[in-house]
């Protein structure tokens, strides 16, 4: 191994190479040769410019932050490029992109698109430019408006839907509803004033 | 019937509001944080990680991580981790408590550091205090109290304050 590629682990070895270099130290070898000034940790040559780990995300297009599953933000959270939440956030999030949530939001969220995957809950308002996607037992607590939305999960609040509504079997409503056209499958539960407008 | 209302009558919940908002320890989990997000705007505002965390953004209040943190963006507040890494271009306005190995190369920090081991080639305003050791490149700059279990310093490092290196 050589000497600039050290693994963190090996930092107990180090300091044992360097406690027995100062032993040597009486038989004369130079202090400052032994001690090598470099950082003993692997991962100082990453490229800042660069993702420093593209394999771990799905999507390369662009930037994107991701929230892990078990991390916790009270903030609010402005991002220039895409966002996938699988953490808890409570704060509002702006996304110039798309946002993925998995995990649970309690604040209004803003973005081109927004997708609720299984299981994801946002307690607030949902503002989406393009689309909004919520599918299997994700819940909304709160208003939505965007353009076209897809919904197959549970909303409490009202939706206001610019171009096209489609409500699938499994989506339960409770709200009033805005929309330019609707669909609504047969098994849905709406509880909602509905008004058509083009 | 008595048993269906026994068990019915239990409630299998946690009862601890907190607990769903409880921070696993995560090793393998990563938080990306992009260049272009900023977290702000809260009282209190904080980012709390059970796995590892890469910073290239803004984060403004405490950052709180159970692995490792990599910094090449800006934190406005305290960082906890178990090990941190602080890249070229990167900048830490707070204090910084690291459970191991910390690396600071490159970056600004204003802010006391703690840390097992450290490893220093920065601009620092702040006293450090290393447990066990600390090395400081040539290319450092510390203004500040040292305290620390052994240390190396490579000539060329300024470095204005007082040192203690104390046996343990």
């Amino acid at each position: 191994m050589s000497e600039n590629n050290r693994n963190p682990q090996d930092l107990d070895e180090i300091l044992e190479n360097i406690e027995t270099i100062d032993e040597v130290k009486e038989v004369e070898v130079p202090l400052f040769e032994s001690i090598k000034f470099e950082s003993p940790f692997k991962d100082d040559d990453k490229n800042v410019s660069q993702f420093p780990n593209p394999a771990k995300l799905e999507d390369n297009d662009g930037e994107y932050t991701v929230i892990g599953s078990s991390t916790v933000i009270d903030s609010n959270i402005s991002c220039g490029g895409n966002i996938k939440v699988k953490g808890q956030i409570k704060g509002n999030v702006t996304v110039n992109g798309s946002a993925d949530i998995y995990g649970t939001i309690e604040g209004d969220i803003q973005a081109n698109d927004v997708t609720l995957e299984n299981g994801a809950k946002v307690l607030g308002n949902v503002i989406c430019k393009a689309d909004i996607n919520a599918v299997n037992d994700s819940k909304i607590t709160g208003n939505v408006v965007a353009k076209n939305a897809y919904i197959n999960s549970h909303v409490e609040g009202d939706l206001q839907i610019l171009n096209e509504l489609k409500i699938t079997s499994t989506a339960s409503i409770t709200g009033n509803i805005v929309t330019g056209s609707i669909s609504v499958a047969s098994g849905a539960v709406l509880n909602a004033t509905i008004s058509i407008k083009r | 019937m008595k048993e269906k209302d026994l068990f019915q009558s239990v409630n299998f919940e946690s009862p601890f509001q907190s607990d769903n908002r409880r921070v696993l320890n995560n090793d393998d989990e990563l938080t990306i944080i992009g260049s272009s997000t900023v977290i702000e705007g809260q009282e209190n505002s904080k980012v709390i990680c059970g796995g590892n965390i890469e910073i290239m953004g803004y984060i403004k209040g405490l950052v709180d991580v159970a692995g490792s943190a990599d910094i090449y963006g800006t934190v406005d507040g305290l960082v906890n981790a178990e090990q941190l890494t602080a890249e070229k271009g990167s900048k830490i306005n707070g204090d910084i408590n690291c459970r191991a190995n910390l690396s600071i190369n490159g970056s600004d920090v204003v802010g006391n550091i703690k840390a097992k081991n450290a490893y220093v080639n920065a601009n620092i305003k702040g006293n450090i205090e290393s447990t066990n050791d600390l090395k400081i490149a040539g290319g450092s700059v510390i203004e500040g109290n040292i305290t620390t279990g052994s240390i190396s310093i490579e000539s060329g490092a300024v470095i204005v304050g007082n040192l203690a290196v104390v046996k343990k």
